[in-house]
């Protein structure tokens, strides 16, 4: 989750997200789930997504030097017109995701 | 009992009972974690974890009886230390210096090929001058002065014995319990078994020092701290020996604790979703472990920060103590971690396998290893550590009577020995100040109460409180046992 190669690539996933999805914040995450799942949104899985999205964005809004400190992680932010709050809160969603069991362990 | 270790076991136990269990508390998260807004009483309470995430679970069901000790550490010596030259002392051999073994010690038993093809096998007498110490006057070599000065704390067995004759098979064996990788540890065992007592800290840790004796030392695997068919939780946590003791752990810039744990509290709800859907204890396993990591966060920026450590104290250990990563760093830290009931911390100090060059490795090796031990148990002592706490220390074999290479008066090597070679234990439910076993002449055969590592196993889980015959895990159709399937029994007579 911390590493360093890790986080950046929830950064970097974060910026396609952003560049690729011209929608709604339901939208993003539903194209997350697909991306890194390979399967239909299920269940509570968006409202987890959105809630973990709208609970860092609070964070990162109150404190945007965060964001950009979390953000220099890897070179992504320099190719997103995206506002660092945001983009820093769906890198969070990403790592969330990244590191969850559905994709870490081959069960 | 936690429901959700417990679940995590029987859904491997008894696949329909898990199902049925996993179906039920579905339907509890249905009907009351969402009905009731599971996300409004996390925000409600946002440092506060869930109780079902809850990872330990101190009153376990393999605790058998009243443990005399509670935890334990050990401290292996990987490679083999020659038994020869620093605990089984054989005055006879001086005479018989480059003399032939007799066919009647060997008996046709087998040599490793590093020196089967070898026209002679001459003896070689340790070089080494041995004394006589404490009040049980045994006799330690000059090696291990301090060991020396602590020999009335300590029970040292002069007849251990295991089947396995190179040290990948024989260190697994001792290790796990069988010579073929696959099976539990005896940490993990005991995390299994016996639960942890500081949910901050990992029930089984595990330290890999630096050593001084030749570089090219055999390899340590993850299986010899590995949880094999134990849920994973249980396996050994390895501390790195410099930089980060644990690569990661700390959060990246612009991530502070307080948004880690809204993140992981939602991670915790992906991951129980997952749970719920394929019942796999792995899933578990994940959340546990992120849980594990939040907690070390903390704990363990605290536990390894020795600048609260006394000048009196960091000098028992040696001069190595001020190195981060040398075996008498890692004493000291094994006993901060004694301190804050981490169950199980094992020590593999490397470096122990002398086929040749004895006079130059040898007492580097002991050096390393000689002083921070016995402050290890003066440390625990002063404490109140000691009484119940459980001190293993010794390596996988033993080492050949007759020379590896050429042989000189000043200097020799010694083949791989797995007929019989010396340990020591102290502290909880050990008798201090006894020599247990005894080999003959050579050190070559046992002549007198053999103690076989399984039975070596059983001794420190009796210690612990564990029935060995009773701690057994299903596994592809056996009750698998550390000790193995055949009768072995505690060693009674170096029990207190």
């Amino acid at each position: 989750m911390n590493d360093s190669q890790y986080l950046e690539s929830a950064v970097g996933f974060a910026r396609r997200a952003l560049t690729d999805v011209s929608g709604s914040d339901h939208s993003i995450a539903e194209w997350m789930i697909r991306q890194a799942l390979s399967r239909e949104p299920q269940g509570r899985d968006i409202p987890i997504l959105l809630s973990a999205y709208h609970n860092q964005l609070a964070e990162f809004e109150a404190d945007p030097v965060a964001a950009t400190q979390f953000l220099a992680a890897g070179v992504f932010a320099d190719q997103s017109s995206a506002d660092p709050s945001r983009l820093a809160s769906w890198s969070v969603v990403a790592s969330l995701l990244l590191n969850s069991d559905e994709i870490v362990n081959k069960n | 009992m936690n429901p959700t270790e417990n679940d995590a076991n029987r859904l491997m136990l008894d696949p329909v009972h898990g199902f049925m269990k996993a179906q039920t508390r579905r339907h509890f998260f249905t009907t009351t974690s969402m009905g009731l807004g599971l996300a409004a009483l996390s925000s409600l309470l946002p440092d506060r974890r869930s109780s079902a995430l809850t990872m330990n679970d101190p009153v376990h069901s393999f605790q058998h009886f009243a443990p005399k000790a509670k935890r334990a550490i050990y401290l292996f010596m990987a490679g083999a230390p020659s038994q020869l030259d620093m605990l089984d002392y054989k005055p006879g051999m001086a005479e018989l210096f480059d003399k032939n073994l007799p066919e009647s010690i060997r008996k046709g038993q087998r040599l490793t090929t590093m020196t089967s093809g070898q026209a002679r096998f001459p003896i070689a007498p340790s070089k080494y001058a041995f004394s006589q110490y404490g009040r049980s006057g045994t006799w330690i070599s000059e090696l291990l002065p301090y060991h020396g000065r602590m020999v009335d704390d300590i029970a040292v067995i002069r007849s251990v014995h295991t089947e396995a004759i190179n040290h990948d098979p024989a260190i697994t064996y001792i290790c796990t319990g069988n010579q073929l990788p696959g099976r539990a540890s005896l940490g993990s065992w005991l995390s299994y078994g016996l639960g942890s007592l500081n949910e901050n800290l990992p029930a089984f840790v595990v330290m890999t020092p630096t050593w001084s004796g030749r570089k090219d030392a055999q390899a340590l695997y993850n299986r010899l701290w590995g949880s094999g068919f134990l849920p994973t939780r249980h396996q050994g946590v390895s501390l790195r020996s410099s930089g980060d003791p644990v690569l990661f752990l700390s959060n990246p810039a612009g991530m502070n604790s307080h948004r880690r744990r809204m993140m992981l509290d939602q991670l915790a709800e992906l991951n129980q979703l997952t749970l719920e859907r394929f019942g796999d204890p792995d899933t578990q396993a994940r959340i546990d472990q992120y849980e594990m990591a939040f907690r070390m966060q903390s704990s363990v920026p605290e536990l390894t920060d020795l600048s609260g450590e006394s000048i009196q104290t960091k000098e028992m250990y040696g001069p190595d103590v001020h190195k981060p990563g040398t075996f008498a760093a890692s004493c000291l830290l094994a006993r901060r971690m004694i301190e804050r009931d981490v169950r199980f911390v094992q020590i593999f100090h490397r470096g122990w396998d002398q086929h040749g060059n004895i006079a130059g490795d040898l007492p580097n090796q002991a050096r390393d290893i000689d002083q921070p031990s016995w402050a290890l148990i003066q440390d625990l002592k002063q404490r109140g550590l000691l009484e119940d706490t459980l001190v293993i220390w010794g390596g996988e074999f033993g080492r050949t009577i007759y020379c590896q290479g050429s042989l000189t008066q000043e200097n020799y090597g010694r083949d791989h020995h797995p007929r019989c070679f010396s340990m020591w234990m102290a502290g909880g439910g050990i008798r201090p100040g006894i020599v247990h076993g005894e080999t003959d002449e050579f050190s070559y055969n046992v002549v007198r109460d053999p103690v076989h590592i399984h039975e070596l196993n059983a001794t420190i889980l009796h210690s612990l409180g564990i029935d060995h015959r009773r701690l057994s895990f299903k596994f592809q159709g056996l009750d698998v046992r550390l000790t193995g399937v055949e009768e072995v029994n505690p060693v009674q007579a170096i029990l207190s």
